[in-house]
């Protein structure tokens, strides 16, 4: 593992440790090889990562061309920097406020937690679904991006489930197949939550196939 | 936008040059954002990464050193970093990680909704097509899952020296299928 030679698409994937990095650094600028073969791969790479591209949403860019203008130019670093700093936090709580409606700032709280835990739901249909909680914050959030539209007149419903026996979380209706949902209830370790498709309104216990059940580890 | 010139709009930015930042942003944005999307998936989360990997670049663009490697390469990695930091509460990241390694192999719609152009897209494709899966699996790690190549190694009990390969031999296979021309 020491010819440092071959670490240039380690380096290209960021998978070299910090002192492995700083070491290949180092040694790249005095070798042709690594920087020809960095070139190299480094178009492998921007292919690589082009498969992941998707349009990003349009209010971004006026939220960082915002964020720019209150910042001193880059070169100089000062006082500055942290009015800038506080303007984009403001500016990012409001993205978050928007998402998620009558509560602004649960999602944050909750990813911003020291103890998140990040689940991925692992059932067809549900890729890119994931649980996510902090006993810190107490609460859990349901996000997913491929739900199928439940039907005319159903509703997805969430369910917090323990020894008693399964209690609403609430019901959402996906939009475009997306849904950023927090819990009602506490999130707790050895709880399930469960998805269900019900009635519109919400039954009081789950009537239809139970379509994620996925444990807060 | 080709690699040469993204370098050069970089360099342009660490000067302060806010049209060449709006021009970065246009040309990049999505791929910082479709990195956020695939290692967060909420799509706000990821809007939120984006906007702040911007004022990362911004911010940092006069530490960008040109014989390092390419500007797209080194905005790619600051939002991965980005996203991953958000994603990892240091053990759970990779609690969950190990629990399903398939999420990371799996990334929806292979190409993405748009690469710039059909040409581009298909090419994309093709490259993508001609990894082998212990070569996609291992770069899926590495980069979207944020491990070392040390806990690559070991996510898949392996030997470094497997590993190494795999990447190098995966972003080989990419680079000459994308042919010559651009970067």
């Amino acid at each position: 593992m020491d010819d440092i030679h071959d670490l240039t698409a380690l380096y290209i994937v960021d998978a070299l440790d910090d002192i492995e990095r700083r070491r290949y650094e180092g040694h790249l600028a005095d070798c042709a090889d690594c920087q020809a073969e960095l070139e190299e791969l480094g178009r492998g790479f921007a292919a690589y990562v082009a498969a992941s591209t998707e349009p990003v949403p349009e209010s971004v860019k006026a939220a960082v061309m915002a964020g720019i203008e209150q910042r001193p130019p880059a070169r100089r670093r000062f006082a500055g920097l942290a009015a800038g700093l506080t303007a984009a936090a403001a500016a990012l709580s409001v993205v978050v406020a928007v998402a998620v409606g009558g509560e602004p700032d649960l999602v944050e709280q909750i990813y911003a937690a020291d103890d998140v835990v990040v689940l991925d739901v692992d059932a067809s249909p549900f890729a890119n679904t994931q649980v996510v909680y902090s006993r810190e914050v107490g609460r859990v959030v349901f996000v997913s991006d491929q739900l199928p539209d439940p039907g005319e007149g159903r509703t997805y419903q969430l369910w917090l489930i323990d020894d008693d026996g399964p209690r609403s979380a609430g019901t959402f209706l996906p939009e475009d197949g997306t849904a950023t949902v927090v819990l009602d209830g506490t999130a707790e370790p050895g709880l399930v939550v469960g998805l269900t498709i019900e009635p519109s309104g919400g039954s009081t216990e789950p009537t239809g196939e139970v379509l994620v059940a996925q444990p807060l580890a | 936008m080709s690699g040469a010139e993204l370098d050069a709009l970089l360099v342009q930015v660490a000067n302060g040059d806010r049209h060449a930042f709006n021009q970065l942003y246009d040309a990049t944005a999505d791929l910082v954002y479709g990195i956020a999307r695939r290692v967060v998936v909420d799509r706000d989360l990821a809007a939120e990464i984006a906007q702040e990997v911007f004022l990362e670049v911004w911010r940092k663009a006069t530490r960008f050193e040109q014989g390092r490697g390419s500007a797209r390469t080194w905005i790619a990695v600051m939002a991965k970093r980005r996203a991953i930091d958000v994603v990892r509460s240091t053990q759970s990241a990779r609690d969950r990680d190990l629990a399903n390694p398939s999420a990371l192999t799996e990334p929806g719609d292979p190409v993405g909704d748009v690469v710039a152009d059909l040409d581009d897209r298909t090419r994309v494709s093709a490259a993508l097509a001609s990894l082998s899966d212990l070569q996609r699996q291992a770069l899926d790690l590495a980069f979207y899952g944020g491990l070392t190549h040390r806990e690559v190694a070991e996510r898949l009990d392996v030997p470094l020296g497997t590993v190494k390969t795999r990447i190098r031999d995966g972003l080989g296979r990419l680079a000459s299928a994308m042919g010559e021309s651009d970067g």
